[in-house]
């Protein structure tokens, strides 16, 4: 079974690599390498380690009852950054054609992730509100 | 308090539901914060839209410069002619056939959206005026060079659609060189990048 399994995904493997080279006229493996490995150690190298860290600082930084507002606030932002990151950078602009990317996206930025605290700091508020209504009881 | 309790299974992380909640959150956030680039209405609640409505010549945004498309000196020519089967129109010839104006969307499959008001000839128009008939495919052929968007098929559908323009203007105006001067595709329900630019062949398939 498990060499009908290995024997499969070789298959596929090199029906992948045939099709890098044949599917476009002018095939650039360099690049496709460059993102299939480069993802994986972006990923081990920078963010696993990053994640790790900013878990042990926020143990010991935040309380257990407002850790999941923190928990969220941060998962929302590195989503904010991702897509605000290249746009701050400055990718994918062309002198020819000022109508890519008109906005100021480090304000855009700023703007957007103030919005997502303002909402974390909210829900906080609201939860503390809600347990000096219920806890005298 | 019971939140500290070893026990408590939240204690700390994100519940179940929490996490959905985050993970809705941060899919409204980012649709809200890039959703200008296609709905113009919207596009001052979105900081991060790659596009705005109103960018680029014209208040309308592009997509390929005449520059990339190395057009700067066809497009200008003096001596631009639009060949539609055995037809050959100067650009003045081709403004003195009745015009029209429609209010049509570009489109883009980037995800970006914007009107223009464009003002030119019905492709049907031309089509007839050429002696082509009314079940045939079309193409159009740009001045640009290269590029896998160069040309663009329509189908009788599309050409045979009063909406179906080769635009000459836009917003009252010329087209810029960027829209696609002398003259561009502009039909409704297509996709931006089969409205072809700086047209200069009709070719009957």
């Amino acid at each position: 079974m498990r060499r009908l399994l290995y024997g499969a995904g070789a298959v596929l493997v090199v029906w992948g690599l045939y099709g890098l080279f044949t599917a476009t006229r002018h095939p650039r493996p360099v690049p496709w390498l460059q993102f299939f490995v480069g993802a994986v150690a972006v990923h081990d190298l920078v963010v696993a380690p990053a994640v790790i860290v900013i878990g042990v600082l926020l143990a010991r930084l935040v309380t257990a009852r407002f850790r999941p507002y923190v928990i969220s606030g941060l998962f929302i932002s590195g989503v904010v950054l991702l897509v605000g990151l290249p746009l701050v950078m400055g990718k994918g602009l062309r002198s020819d054609n000022p109508s890519i990317q008109p906005l100021d996206y480090t304000r855009g930025l700023i703007i957007t992730l103030a919005i997502v605290w303002a909402g974390v700091a909210l829900a906080m508020l609201i939860s503390v509100s809600r347990r000096k209504n219920t806890s005298p009881r | 308090m019971a939140e500290s309790s070893p026990r408590e299974p939240s204690a700390g992380g994100l519940s179940r539901r929490g996490f959905l909640t985050t993970v809705g959150a941060a899919a409204g956030v980012l649709t809200l914060a890039t959703v200008g680039a296609t709905v113009g209405p919207l596009s001052h609640l979105s900081p991060l839209a790659t596009r705005r409505a109103t960018s680029g010549p014209q208040n309308l945004p592009v997509n390929k410069s005449g520059r990339a498309a190395r057009v700067e000196e066809t497009a200008v020519d003096p001596a631009y002619k639009l060949v539609v089967g055995g037809l050959s129109l100067s650009l003045f010839e081709l403004q003195s056939l009745p015009q029209h104006t429609e209010v049509l969307p570009i489109t883009c499959v980037e995800g970006w959206s914007a009107v223009g008001r464009w003002t030119g000839v019905r492709l049907r128009d031309l089509l007839d005026r050429a002696g082509v008939g009314q079940d045939r495919w079309v193409r159009v052929e740009s001045l640009e060079q290269a590029g896998i968007y160069r040309t663009s098929e329509v189908s009788p559908t599309y050409a045979r659609d009063p909406l179906t323009l080769l635009a000459l203007r836009l917003g009252g105006e010329p087209l810029a060189l960027d829209h696609g001067y002398p003259c561009r595709l502009i039909a409704p329900n297509r996709p931006g990048v089969l409205q072809t630019k700086w047209v200069h062949r009709i070719v009957t398939l």
